[in-house]
């Protein structure tokens, strides 16, 4: 309600929250068959890779450099899961959340459940120091200190985060849930590297971790950097040398922040649509948002 | 068994240190021609694992940073 009037005052009717709501609607209703494909697809080229190392059809090095590709490309269709953009809000189609935010984390060794309960509470309170789970990555003073960060395991967080919402019963259900996929993951990694030691760590640690800065670098670190505390203030248009189309986009994540429903693969009509909106809210770095998106590589030097 | 499994989990890093650091030192060095002279290759390899845990339990992190 608070947030209701905060948002009624900041901006002219013209561009209210409920226009702005309506906008991005029209791009929350689509099917997410490509995050889908990707997801699975590199799950299962993943899987592949084993039977194909260890009997020497390809070598370790083109099986890692492929690993490491695949565990780059698993967080986001998990991603879309937790918001639960797949379902849509049909009961019936719950299962396929479920399922390809499970099946596609395997490269990354992440357990779906923890990592959708504590994005739901980064939702909630983007860059709260005590409660948001990801404020270590997002907040971060270089990319070196996260990558850091991200070696040194980012387990601690997670049960900070358990400690924190300890009365939110959800909250304490998918953390269970997902602690036992978690020990699940570690058994099979301990049973897999006394029987393929380097396989293991070449397809399968490595990757994940590679994947998991990746995801931390271009999912947490470069669209919260210098941000503040708010609704339109939490996350930034941002650019950078590098091809939107190699870091997933996510100098597009703010629209993300702003409405989790909109499907990855709309988010450029839908910003080119609410583009006013946002300059009328003062989105950080909106002015700089380009009239056409799509098929735009946003590449900054 | 749930007490069991609580402090099994809390000395995760020495598990990690003696069976997954110490697979792969066992690994690496069975490759290396010049320790294939190395009497106990395979204990001294998973030793060094532990030990790597061991440090990273106490210290309560991985890396030296």
């Amino acid at each position: 309600m608070v947030m209701g009037i905060e948002i009624r005052d900041a901006a002219s009717e013209e561009f209210s929250f409920e226009k702005e709501k309506a906008v991005a609607k029209k791009y929350a209703q689509r099917f997410q068959w490509e995050m889908i494909l990707i997801g699975v697809g590199q799950a299962c080229i993943w899987l592949s890779l084993w039977p194909l190392v260890i009997y020497e059809i390809i070598p370790l090095w083109a099986g890692f450099i492929i690993a490491s590709i695949c565990a780059c490309m698993a967080y986001l269709p998990s991603h879309e899961a937790q918001h639960g953009n797949y379902s849509r809000g049909n009961p019936k189609k719950r299962w396929l959340d479920s399922f390809v935010g499970n099946f596609t984390l395997v490269t990354l060794i992440y357990p779906y459940e923890i990592l959708r309960v504590t994005h739901m509470k980064h939702h909630a309170y983007t860059n709260h120091d005590d409660k948001d789970p990801d404020f270590l990555t997002s907040n971060a003073k270089s990319v070196v200190e996260l990558i850091l960060v991200s070696l040194n395991g980012a387990s601690t967080e997670y049960e900070k985060a358990k400690e924190i919402y300890s009365n939110d019963a959800a909250f304490q259900k998918g953390f269970e849930k997902g602690t036992k996929v978690a020990l699940a993951y570690r058994a099979i990694l301990m049973l897999l590297v006394f029987l393929f030691p380097l396989q293991t760590l070449f397809l399968w640690w490595l990757p994940a971790k590679i994947g998991t800065v990746y995801t931390q670098i271009f999912f947490s670190y470069y669209p919260h950097i210098g941000t503040e505390i708010g609704r339109y203030k939490d996350t930034r248009f941002w650019q950078h040398w590098m091809p939107r189309y190699l870091n997933h986009s996510m100098q597009l994540h703010f629209v993300h922040h702003l409405h989790p429903n909109i499907g990855h693969y709309d988010e450029p009509k839908a910003i080119e649509e609410l583009k006013p909106f946002l300059i009328a809210r003062g989105v950080p770095g909106a002015e700089e948002i380009p009239e056409k998106i799509t098929y735009n590589p946003l590449i900054k030097i | 068994m749930e007490k069991i499994l609580v402090g099994f989990l809390n000395l995760n890093k020495i598990w990690f240190g003696l069976i997954f650091i110490g697979s792969i030192l066992n690994a690496v060095s069975q490759e290396l021609v010049i320790l294939n002279e190395v009497p106990y290759l395979s204990s001294i390899s998973f030793l060094l694992g532990f030990v790597i845990g061991l440090v990273a339990h106490i210290r309560g992190k991985w890396l030296w940073v």
